[in-house]
């Protein structure tokens, strides 16, 4: 066996590059083990475990790229990869590299915005340095504390500055998408969005009725906390109330606090323009002293807002009474034995969505590996059990691996062990596309689609997706579709619908009398 | 500032923006045709634990 480690002192690279470059060294023939990481001291253990050299100066602003093969030829192959994977990263459109925003803002003008994907322990500071140099902040970063988002915000309001995040997904600010964003068509629907995934099918959604969005503005998930008070989204509702090229504007959430829910309804009904509001679970009451129409979910929100804008309630494939046809059609195909549905989900927003969908409309007992009123907790996030609505981006899954979005490798393991279950019945996925994320997110899925016969025993299964996306995202959002089609996967138009589904899969087991909890 | 002939944000000279973090969210802006740049951020170099000591014992 041949062992070597290289040290790169003082080069810094993020944890996707890193992670993605380890995964191409370990996949290749004759590597034994591969790491490429900074050298912290949770790494440097890691390495000493695995048998691979590591550098006694080595310090965790250092790079280290470790790899153990069969013969030494083999070991320059690697490092001849890892190298030019890590060097073509960092390849610049520019020629000028800065170390600092201070150096940036000194030599060229004109910087309107900064977008932080840091470690959540340096993202504050970073975050406060934008502001004080006039740039509005989209923070992706999480684990930034409530009292440093708090503080983070109260500077940006003082500045007139917008600070999205910290723990914001989606964005589209100025037709551009940021972060996990979606490249939505231009249009004059504004949006803000305490809910990432939400806010981004919502967009999609509109989109999809012909017409498009003139600006997303995510606000970071907490941002309704009474300790925050609904900064962001109050500036953000502001901002859109004053956008000439604004007509009706879309507040998305998760049920939130209700004196700050309250609050922005209010700032909502003084806004001037038509107001659409979805915060998920809440009860229709909250509307009753308000102007602002609320919404019971994502996709009605979204076509209230089409509504508002053209005068007429838009239509959108498929019907529901298509979808309830085949449900009721596919389940009766099942076996006695299969019982649970399970959803595999990346975006948190339509977990919420079919937790409060199955909670108003079904008796079904559910469980999740969040912890939630609407679902029992897994005591083992690994292993579902009945009726399971899975997270997959949640912090169980993504401390040691990249989200779903980007990474799909832990939830098709999930996926293939769903599929060989025989007492499931239906599996329920999502894929969200946008120019930041995996450039392929439905392929691998549906080639386990392909081997669910071997998996499964010939028995049958349904599957079903609803797919979040915007006709300018490069992954082909209309290719997807066909291609999970003919793989027989039943796509549904919104994470609602795809509820809806379940929810009448499950009934017509239930009448079978072989539904459980 | 704020005239209403403004869009959300920020918009005299159109988006251009500062990435601080993950590459592959700037490698999405260029490909979105945006003016941006990747700032070389790294972390805080860390005091050697003996330097560290000594400006304990001067300060």
């Amino acid at each position: 066996m041949e062992r070597k480690t290289v040290q790169y002192k003082n080069r810094y690279m993020d944890s996707v590059m890193l992670m993605s470059v380890s995964e191409r060294l370990k996949g290749m023939d004759g590597v034994a083990a591969a790491e490429v990481v900074m050298a912290t001291p949770a790494n440097r253990e890691i390495l000493t475990r695995q048998g691979l050299d590591v550098p006694e100066n080595a310090t965790p602003s250092d790079l280290l790229i470790a790899v153990a093969t069969e013969g030494s030829e083999m070991l320059d192959e690697a490092f001849h990869i890892a190298e030019e994977l890590l060097n073509g990263g960092q390849s610049s459109h520019r020629h000028r590299r800065y170390t600092s925003l201070q150096q940036l803002v000194q030599a060229e003008t004109g910087y309107t915005l900064a977008q932080i994907s840091l470690p959540g322990k340096y993202a504050f500071e970073q975050g406060r340095k934008a502001l004080e140099l006039g740039m509005d902040v989209f923070m992706f970063s999480d684990n930034v504390t409530l009292e440093e988002e708090r503080t983070l915000k109260e500077l940006g309001r003082e500045k007139d500055r917008l600070v999205m995040g910290p723990d914001c997904g989606v964005g589209l600010i100025d037709g551009v998408a940021l972060a996990a964003g979606s490249i939505v068509a231009p249009g004059r629907v504004g949006i803000v969005g305490a809910s990432g995934s939400g806010a981004q099918e919502v967009a999609c959604l509109i989109e999809a009725c012909g017409l498009g969005v003139s600006s997303l503005i995510g606000t970071g998930g907490r941002d309704l906390y009474p300790e925050i008070g609904g900064i962001t989204m109050s500036m953000g509702l502001s901002r859109l109330a004053r956008d000439s090229g604004t007509d009706v504007i879309v507040l998305v959430s998760k049920l939130a606090d209700a004196a700050v829910m309250e609050d922005i309804l209010t700032q909502a009904d003084a806004a001037g323009k038509p107001t659409v509001a979805v915060f998920l679970g809440a009860d229709k009451a909250l509307f009753s002293s308000h102007r602002t129409i609320g919404a019971e979910s994502l996709e009605e929100a979204a076509l209230t807002a089409v509504e508002l804008m053209t005068g007429e309630r838009p239509v959108l494939r498929p019907f529901d009474s298509d979808l309830e046809r085949i449900a009721r059609t596919e389940a009766a195909r099942l076996t006695s034995e299969q019982q649970y549905f399970r959803g595999l989900y990346c975006g948190g927003t339509f977990v919420e969505e079919a937790l409060v969908w199955f909670s108003r409309h079904s008796r079904i007992p559910l469980y999740s590996n969040l912890q939630t009123r609407y679902a029992r907790q897994l005591e083992d996030h690994e292993t579902s059990v009945g009726n399971c609505l899975l997270d997959l981006g949640a912090e169980d899954f993504t401390a040691v691996t990249p989200h779903p979005v980007f990474d799909p490798a832990i939830r098709l393991k999930r996926f293939e062990r769903e599929l060989a279950d025989p007492t499931v019945a239906l599996i329920s996925l999502d894929f969200i596309t946008g120019p930041s994320l995996h450039p392929h997110p439905a392929d691998a899925f549906i080639e386990m689609c392909r081997r669910a016969p071997e998996l499964r025993g010939n028995a049958p299964v349904i599957l079903s997706a609803n797919i979040c996306g915007a006709k300018g995202d490069p992954q082909n959002v209309a290719r997807i579709a066909e291609d999970l089609t003919k793989a027989g996967v039943i796509l549904t138009r919104s994470s609602r619908q795809s509820a809806y589904f379940a929810g009448i899969v499950m009934e017509t087991l239930m009448k079978r009398g072989t539904a459980n909890g | 500032m704020d005239n209403g002939q403004h869009t959300a944000c920020q918009r005299a000279h159109g988006l251009k923006v500062v990435n601080i973090g993950l590459q592959s969210f700037y490698e999405a802006l260029i490909a979105q045709g945006v003016q941006a740049v990747q700032l070389d951020w790294h972390p805080p170099v860390e005091l050697k634990r003996e330097i560290a000591d000594l400006l304990d014992d001067l300060l």
